[in-house]
């Protein structure tokens, strides 16, 4: 039962998986203590009963005698159907995912338990909720104790926030280069003046970041010796709370999701006709997972969702298309993941010998692929060949849908206005065959007058 | 002081004076965590003194309202 790639710094304890897919975690003499104070406390019951912490039971810990044979316990939990990473989630994922973390540490500190870290690695989403996964993050508190995680909250939730909220720049490039967030010093060095300006950043990121840089022997001693009553620590992690709510991406980056649907180039009878495909072919493949590149507001997914889709991943870089997605998920409780990823240039495997963070391919899990309105991005505008595209989608999913929007369409001209001679072989005819080559196809029907057609295959 | 115990308070002041007089030495096998703990200790006294300005403002308020009204019939 192989231990996860990314599970190595904790001696408390690892995650492993067996080879029938079940997650079994192991708990080791150094975390036993605080694993038994979790669990005898109720927080560990409490806080997965209300859905923001991973379920989790014990099991026999001769289970992993072969890989772990310290384990004192050992627990098992659910599998989530796909593991995303804070670099690529939305502005609302990460707020959220920042929110459930201070929650959970005020309910924790509700029954004498601090958390040991702010990871924003210990959170992953089933849809657009967050879950805490992580059983050794909460410890025993003790009196006096300060923040333990407060620098890695800054770096990995509150800072890559700011940049965003305070500059427009959006975070994830950043954040997955780094892989651990952004330093206070490197924020304050990006902030604009007037920023700054504002006393909770004057605090958390200019004097952090400043007093980070001059750092010295005697200052770390001191430090050591500083003390925070429950009530003073408690007042702190509320503070923060209030403040991260209300962070918000830039208003160009939060357009409602309606008036995304209003932009597109359909009349309501051609958006009748594709969601009508969309829905017939879901309803007829039922997928547990779909994957929907380029998902925009996800208007389709929500469609895929409502005709017997179990769970769609949406893949889309533009920003506010992304935000839209996401509160569209979050409004209606739909089991839609978002997550901000440009599909000619996805996550690769990141981290300590490149197992760390898993790059999208080996996280490739979809029963049904869709590719609606992105085929004419990847070949005219980002100047990729049909037949590489299609053999990509073919090898995502057994099944999937693909829209072909033809070159006079008014959208796909102004990708076409500063190189009108690109892909001189792209028309639905040579889409089809060569589509036809690589899989069969289901279905094939024109849905607009401008010559859009949509494709339902199967991998042959 | 209802919200500052006496030992919080006096961390408070340590830290304060480390931000007030900083040292510009920069050792690359130290901790930056340290500057971390220093500024949540600041963020804490300083929310702790909003909250307890916040609990005394309307005495503090009607005192000073008392107050002008004082003068003004002065």
């Amino acid at each position: 039962m192989p231990r996860d790639p990314a599970s190595f710094r904790d001696p408390a304890g690892h995650v492993h998986h067996s080879r029938d897919g079940r997650i079994y975690r192991s708990i080791l003499p150094p975390g036993v203590e605080n694993y038994r104070a979790a669990r005898d406390s109720g927080f560990l019951a409490a806080a997965s009963r209300s859905g923001r912490l991973i379920e989790g039971h014990e099991v026999d810990p001769a289970l992993l005698r072969d890989e772990a044979p310290d384990a004192v316990h050992v627990v098992e939990h659910p599998r989530l159907d796909f593991i995303s990473y804070p670099y690529e989630w939305s502005f609302f994922g990460l707020r959220a995912a920042a929110l459930l973390t201070l929650d959970l540490h005020l309910e924790a500190l509700s029954h004498g338990l601090t958390l040991s870290d702010a990871s924003a690695y210990n959170v992953q989403f089933v849809g657009p909720r967050p879950v805490f996964i992580d059983y050794l993050s909460p410890i025993k508190y003790e009196e006096g104790q300060v923040w333990l995680g407060y620098r890695q909250f800054c770096e990995q939730f509150l800072n890559p926030l700011l940049l965003t909220a305070k500059t427009g720049f959006a975070f994830q490039a950043l954040y997955r280069g780094t892989l651990e967030g952004l330093g206070s010093a490197d924020l304050g060095a990006l902030l604009p003046f007037r920023a700054k300006l504002n006393p909770r950043v004057a605090l958390h990121v200019v004097l952090q970041g400043r007093l980070q840089r001059t750092v010295t022997i005697q200052r770390t001693a001191t430090a050591r010796k500083l003390r925070l009553s429950k009530t003073a620590l408690r007042n702190n992690i509320e503070s923060m709370r209030s403040w991260v709510a209300t962070l918000a991406p830039p208003a160009s980056q939060v357009t409602p999701w309606q008036s995304y649907e209003q932009t597109a180039q359909y009349t309501p009878e051609e958006r009748g006709a594709k969601a009508q495909f969309v829905a017939e072919v879901v309803a007829a493949t039922r997928p547990r997972t779909v994957w929907s590149l380029g998902c925009n507001s996800g208007e389709y997914d929500e469609i895929a969702l409502k005709n017997g889709a179990g769970s769609v991943i949406g893949f889309e870089p533009d920003a506010g298309a992304l935000n839209a997605a996401y509160q569209r998920a979050a409004t209606k409780h739909l089991s839609f993941l978002p997550l901000a990823i440009d599909l000619t240039n996805p996550s690769p495997s990141l981290g300590w010998r490149q197992q760390e963070r898993l790059g999208l391919a080996q996280r490739r899990n979809a029963d049904l692929v869709t590719c609606l309105a992105l085929l004419h991005h990847l070949v005219l505008g980002r100047d990729l060949a049909v037949a590489e595209v299609l053999d990509w989608l073919v090898a995502l999913a057994p099944a999937g849908i693909v829209e072909f929007v033809p070159k006079q369409d008014p959208m796909a001209q102004q990708l076409l206005t500063w190189k009108p001679h690109v892909a001189p072989d792209y028309d639905c005819a040579s889409v089809g065959a060569l589509l036809r080559q690589r899989a069969r196809i289901e279905r094939e029907e024109v849905v607009t007058a401008s010559g859009r057609v949509l494709f339902a295959f199967s991998r042959l | 002081m209802r919200y500052l115990s006496r030992w919080m308070f006096a961390s408070g002041c340590g830290a304060l004076a480390m931000v007030l007089w900083p040292s510009t030495a920069l050792a690359q096998y130290l901790d930056p965590g340290a500057g971390s703990i220093i500024v949540q200790v600041v963020i804490a006294v300083l929310v702790g003194v909003g909250a307890t300005v916040k609990v005394y403002w309307r005495t503090i308020s009607a005192f000073l309202s008392r107050r002008s009204k004082r003068d003004v019939s002065i």
